[in-house]
């Protein structure tokens, strides 16, 4: 067996390797695609445990008598070079959001919460939003008429019954807690929209006759992940409009009334 | 749908679950360096109970007062029983803490739409849970309980690449390789900064295995296996439990995470809530980190029995 002794020279580059990754962390948290791995509500949480695992890391690689081994050095590198990596490859990705910046101040503030089409008022409103709507069962609320912004989702099942899937994903605190929020929904004239394509939906709950007591959770065969499909209400289209896919499709605040986070 | 590909995502998954956690290890590594830097043994010895019911209320007290994000808890205990907090209190402590804070009761409180037999449900268990085991390990010497590595005064250290190495605090450059603690008793914010950052380096590892077994069950395991059995009462205790182990998902958010299992009875979305803080593939890989084989052992089982049995008891009695 090949002893490696512990020394100085590991231990100063394991430390500032540590310091990578706080410079890491810190740049994740002004990076346009925070949102691919963390809700971005916690950028300052990253961008502040960056600056001090940075700080740390400085400290140690400059204190003098730490002695370390390889194999915590090689492993800290790999994990910084994963992250570089992973960084370049989101940076380069098209069409992300510009809402950027640890500090910004969120868009939903800056739109308005209503629209109107052919004559109906329209409330903005995210999937999460609604589904959380629909299990409170406020019936004023569940009377309005809503738009949400969806992703289809089509299978011969659900076809055949007449309907179609919304669905997005809402993210609490990471992608590990990532969850698929959806409704069913009706076509409007027949005209179902292709599966995976955006579409911005205008229409109002529905109550399913014969709907089961509770929404029932499914897990999506595909994808592993864990999904929500609310079951006692479809949501009856008015109007299907097909849009471009959202810069940043996942859903990371629900809000409990007006002006939603849409 | 929008989604990377599946080995895109396993290591968006690794990073996230990696940097979700960071902040929350590096405090904990703070804390832990301030109590070793600033916190006396005599101290400690001085106010702590001796007894081992007030050293298990007393680790709850200390769960509710100081929150602890369970990645971040691991290296808080490890300096506490370093210090000679006995392993009552530390352990409970630390099972407890990441749930029984106001953040997560919050939490819990409005992802189930202000359900108090779930708070409470939740509380309960994971209290009586975490006394048990603390109760468990209350005639163990911290010798029995923190892994050799984990400076120890008077104990030799086994290194990581099998050298045996003297543990005694000693000075900084005495040449002697060992790479450990030359630095107990010393104070200032270099001393807790340097402390912090070796506390991170270690426990960082272990997150990192823990991230890696979590990401790879969330990316790849088909979990659709599960609805088969949400209308049995022991079958989605089970089911959800395992879950909870696998996904990993930070006692923040898992409460969210449960309510959209809707299918589920809630006597499982409550052990999913209850299990996931105190036992999960990023912890387990942290307590071998810190602990004995047969410490991890016994909180990987002693959780997970108890967890299991309470849950189906309150399933039983109110639902």
């Amino acid at each position: 067996m090949v002893v490696v002794r512990p020394n100085r020279l590991f231990a100063s580059l394991e430390a500032l390797i540590l310091a990578g990754l706080g410079l890491f962390m810190l740049t994740l948290s002004f990076s346009q695609d925070y949102w691919m791995l963390l809700n971005p509500k916690f950028r300052w949480l990253t961008g502040s445990a960056g600056g001090l695992l940075a700080l740390c890391g400085l400290v140690a690689a400059l204190a003098a008598g730490r002695r370390s081994g390889p194999l915590k050095t090689l492993v800290l590198a790999a994990l910084l070079m994963v992250c570089l990596a992973w960084d370049q490859g989101a940076f380069s990705q098209p069409g992300v959001g510009t809402d950027a910046g640890p500090f910004t101040h969120s868009q939903k503030e800056r739109i308005a919460s209503r629209v109107t089409r052919d004559g109906h008022e329209y409330i903005k409103i995210n999937l999460a939003e609604l589904f959380v709507l629909a299990e409170k069962g406020d019936q004023a609320k569940l009377k309005q008429r809503y738009v949400l912004r969806a992703q289809v989702v089509e299978t011969p099942n659900l076809k055949g019954k007449g309907r179609f899937a919304l669905v997005r994903l809402s993210v609490y605190c990471c992608l590990a807690d990532a969850v698929w929020v959806g409704f069913l929904a009706t076509p409007v004239d027949g005209a179902f929209p292709p599966m995976g394509s955006w579409v911005a939906v205008y229409g109002a709950l529905e109550l399913r006759p014969n709907a089961p007591e509770k929404s029932e959770a499914q897990l999506d065969k595909r994808t592993n992940r864990v999904s929500a499909i609310n079951q006692r209400y479809l949501f009856k289209a008015d109007k299907v409009m097909p849009i471009q896919p959202l810069a940043v499709p996942y859903m990371f605040e629900i809000r409990p009334e007006e002006p939603y986070a849409y | 749908m929008h989604e990377p590909a599946q080995l895109d995502l396993f290591f968006s998954l690794v990073l996230a679950l990696f940097w979700e956690a960071a902040p929350f290890l590096l405090l904990g590594s703070l804390v832990g360096a301030v109590v070793e830097c600033y916190l006396s043994r005599e101290f400690l010895a001085r106010h702590l109970p001796q007894g081992r019911v007030g050293a298990v209320f007393l680790g709850l007290g200390a769960g509710m007062i100081l929150p602890t994000c369970e990645c971040g808890v691991v290296p808080v205990v490890r300096r506490l029983l370093d210090k000679g907090v006995p392993p009552t209190t530390a352990l409970t402590y630390m099972l407890a803490a990441p749930v029984i804070n106001p953040v997560v009761l919050i939490s819990t409180y409005v992802a189930f739409q202000g359900q108090l037999s779930m708070l409470l449900g939740r509380v309960v268990l994971v209290a009586i849970t975490a006394g048990a085991v603390g109760f468990y390990f209350s005639r163990r010497s911290i010798a029995d309980i923190v892994r050799p590595t984990a400076p120890l005064p008077g104990q030799a250290q086994i290194q990581p690449l099998g050298v045996m190495l003297p543990a005694e605090p000693h000075p900084a450059g005495c040449e002697c390789g060992c790479g450990h603690d030359h630095t107990t008793g010393q104070k200032g914010i270099k001393q807790v900064l340097v402390r912090t950052a070796e506390e991170f380096m270690h426990m960082s590892l272990y997150l990192l295995a823990g991230a890696l077994a979590a990401a790879a069950s969330k990316a790849f395991l088909p979990v659709s296996v599960l609805t088969a059995v949400q209308d049995n009462l022991l079958l989605s205790v089970v089911a959800l439990m395992a879950l909870a182990v696998l996904l990993s998902v930070c006692s923040e958010a898992d409460a969210f995470v449960a309510a959209s299992f809707l299918g589920f009875p809630p006597a499982a979305q409550l052990s999913f809530i209850a299990l996931g803080p105190m036992l999960d593939l990023k912890l387990l890989a942290m307590f071998g980190g810190a602990f004995r084989k047969r410490v991890v052992l016994v909180l990987a089982v002693l959780p997970t029995v108890l967890v299991f049995v309470l849950s189906i008891v309150w399933g039983w009695l109110w639902w």
